[in-house]
């Protein structure tokens, strides 16, 4: 499903170069639930969103459903992120000026066929599995981080892509809350997504089939 | 996806508002300047109705101290009979006549009768020929004009059409019973005396027989060969003295008058296309600007949408929509204020096609512009990096 081979990736800023990963091989299975854990800035996001297609390794490979992914046109990269790839962050990223139902249609307007009214009925439910389904018409700024969080869940499924990103969705998050979004995470693998989680919280990690630990942008044991 | 839009541009509404603003106020401007521009340029693609070329003015200065509105003594008539036949049998003048308004000289007399605005000059027989006039119905005044009881006129086709439901010739202009009578022998095609730059008139002819009881002609219009130097100006003004003592002539020259006339309706434009243009200028620097905070502010928007599917030429596409729905908003606003012009009648001469052409062109300018200014930061937009913009703090 998702397989890394040597992937290498380094940012560089005024002189300074940060090896962000080095030489990680990981390969995931259709359905797996995995966590990623370390200490911070060991280069567990760096790792998520080269998964994600949001970032290109500068060496190794990187293939999605055995398909490499160099050398792809944005193009191909978008409509990839967009039918196999769902997104929840630490920090919600919903969009301020639209409101529940809107925000979870966002993945739908970037589906060529998908109508209005489709797109509509599909969010609608997406919501109705998050349990929001009372909130459709309230703005993010009215609602508590949990539910925020749940729309953003509810963003990530709508289009029902097979993979499922997670960079610390409990992160901003108390635990009562934490564990309600860990609930829907668990019920996407469930259902047979494959979940990759990034997390601090051992509890977290203790859900998951398997946990990936990084030092230093290496991947240990 | 415009629904989609319209609900952000909606929740935007200030900032969307001070925009429409700018928009709207460039706008206007746009088309007051296209409008006097469209104007201008459909005058200047009428016919003249005369020819200028060759034709010198001749102003005349009787030595006693008379204004323009005095009348003849019956010698100062003889001699200005003398002037003209004396003009006429230069080899260099091709034909001369009296006159009382100069062509170019932009201080005509107008007249109103039965709500009909008229321009209204004062000429002797021989001026058809000097200024080439088209005569298109009728005849133009001859001798058989003299002694009647009425005043010849010869009319323009534009005054035909408006005042004479049939055939003009031999009707009188309308009028009070106890004012004199002016009976219409011919039609000209037109006579734009203010020159190629001024709007459509009426305009009347009327005959001048050189009768005491009437007022001072003051200038001559000569046409002379086509090639006859500057020199002959000094010989034309001898020879004329010679007949008239006492007299003095000075050559005015109507390119001259021309181009007077034709800068001072041209200013106007120019000085709106400078204030517009640095206006427009002011705007689209504005316009750039507010975009590109709009677009720094909006990095994680932006790179969320990346991140869930959008490509580049879509975020490009957004925010030129985005733009362009903001831009129709305020044209519809400006468009729905000027249509009410033609109806209040607020804008005069301007007809109806330079209405509507000056509308459409200031609504292309608008969006090339605000277009124009949208690109560099749609294209700042589709630079978001996803992954930067969405790293949590
Ligand atoms: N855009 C960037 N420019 C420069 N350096 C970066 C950039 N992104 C990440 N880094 C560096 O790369 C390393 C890995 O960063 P990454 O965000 O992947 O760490 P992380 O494991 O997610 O940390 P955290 O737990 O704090 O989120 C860090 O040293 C970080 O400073
Ligand atoms: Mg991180």
């Amino acid at each position: 499903m998702i397989q890394l081979n040597n992937v290498t990736k380094s940012y560089h800023t005024e002189r300074i170069e940060t090896l962000a990963l080095d030489a990680v091989t990981l390969s995931i299975a259709d359905g797996e639930f995995v966590a990623i854990m370390g200490p911070s800035g060991c280069g567990k996001t760096t790792l998520l969103n080269l998964m994600g297609l949001l970032d290109t390794p500068d060496a190794g490979e990187l293939l999605l459903d055995d398909q490499s992914i160099g050398g792809q046109s944005d193009r191909k990269l978008s409509r990839l992120r967009n039918r196999k790839i769902g997104f929840v962050f630490q920090s919600f990223h919903l969009v301020q000026d639209l409101n529940v139902v809107d925000n979870v249609e966002v993945p739908l307007l970037y589906r060529p066929g998908v109508s209005g009214r489709e797109r509509r009925r599909l969010a609608r439910e997406a919501l109705d599995q998050v349990g929001l389904s009372s909130r459709i018409f309230h703005f993010p700024n009215q609602l508590s981080g949990g539910q925020q969080q749940r729309v953003a869940v509810a963003r990530a499924i709508v289009g029902a892509p097979q993979i499922l990103l997670a960079d610390e969705p409990t992160g901003n998050l108390d635990s009562r809350m934490g564990d309600e979004i860990m609930d829907l995470l668990k019920q996407r693998h469930d259902a047979g997504s494959t979940v990759v989680m990034v997390t601090h919280d051992q509890r977290m990690a203790d859900c998951a089939d398997r946990t990936v630990r990084l030092f230093d942008g290496r991947q240990v044991q | 996806m415009i629904k989609h839009l319209l609900k952000l541009a909606w929740r935007k509404k200030t900032t969307n508002a001070l925009l429409m603003v700018e928009i709207f106020v460039a706008f206007l401007v746009t088309f007051s300047v296209v409008a006097l521009s469209c104007f201008l340029w459909n005058n200047h693609r009428q016919p003249l109705g005369f020819e200028w070329n060759h034709v010198w003015g001749v102003q005349i200065e009787t030595g006693d101290g008379r204004t323009g509105d005095s009348n003849w003594q019956a010698d100062q008539v003889e001699t200005l009979r003398h002037v003209l036949v004396e003009a006429q049998r230069l080899e260099a003048v091709e034909s001369a006549a009296g006159v009382l308004t100069l062509p170019f000289e932009m201080g005509g007399s107008t007249r109103t009768l039965a709500n009909l605005d008229m321009q209204v000059n004062e000429v002797t027989d021989d001026f058809l020929d000097v200024m080439r006039l088209e005569l298109v119905a009728g005849r133009w005044f001859t001798d058989e004009d003299d002694a009647k009881p009425w005043t010849a006129i010869v009319i323009d086709r534009d005054l035909a059409n408006e005042a004479f439901a049939g055939d003009p010739i031999g009707q009188s202009l309308p009028r009070d019973p106890e004012d004199p009578e002016y009976r219409v022998v011919g039609v000209i095609s037109d006579f734009r005396e203010d020159g190629e730059l001024s709007a459509q008139s009426n305009y009347v002819f009327q005959r001048k027989n050189l009768d005491p009881e009437e007022r001072l002609l003051r200038d001559l219009v000569v046409r002379v060969q086509p090639d006859t130097p500057a020199e002959f100006e000094e010989v034309l003004v001898e020879r004329l003295r010679a007949v008239a003592p006492g007299w003095s002539f000075e050559i005015r020259d109507l390119e001259g008058l021309r181009r007077t006339s034709r800068n001072f309706r041209l200013a106007p434009l120019v000085i709106a296309g400078v204030v517009g243009s640095f206006l427009l200028l002011m705007v689209a620097l504005g316009l750039i600007g507010v975009l590109w905070q709009n677009v720094t502010q909006r990095t994680r928007e932006l790179g969320l949408r990346r991140a869930v599917g959008a490509h580049r030429r879509e975020i490009y596409q957004q925010i030129l929509s985005e733009l362009a729905l903001v831009t129709t908003a305020s044209l519809a606003l400006g468009v729905g204020l000027l249509v009410q012009l033609p109806f209040l009648d607020l804008i005069g001469d301007i007809s109806r096609s330079v209405f509507l052409t000056a509308l459409v062109t200031s609504i292309l300018v608008m969006y090339s512009l605000t277009l124009l200014c949208g690109l560099y930061p749609s294209w700042l937009a589709t630079r978001v990096d996803a992954a930067d913009a969405l790293r949590s703090e």
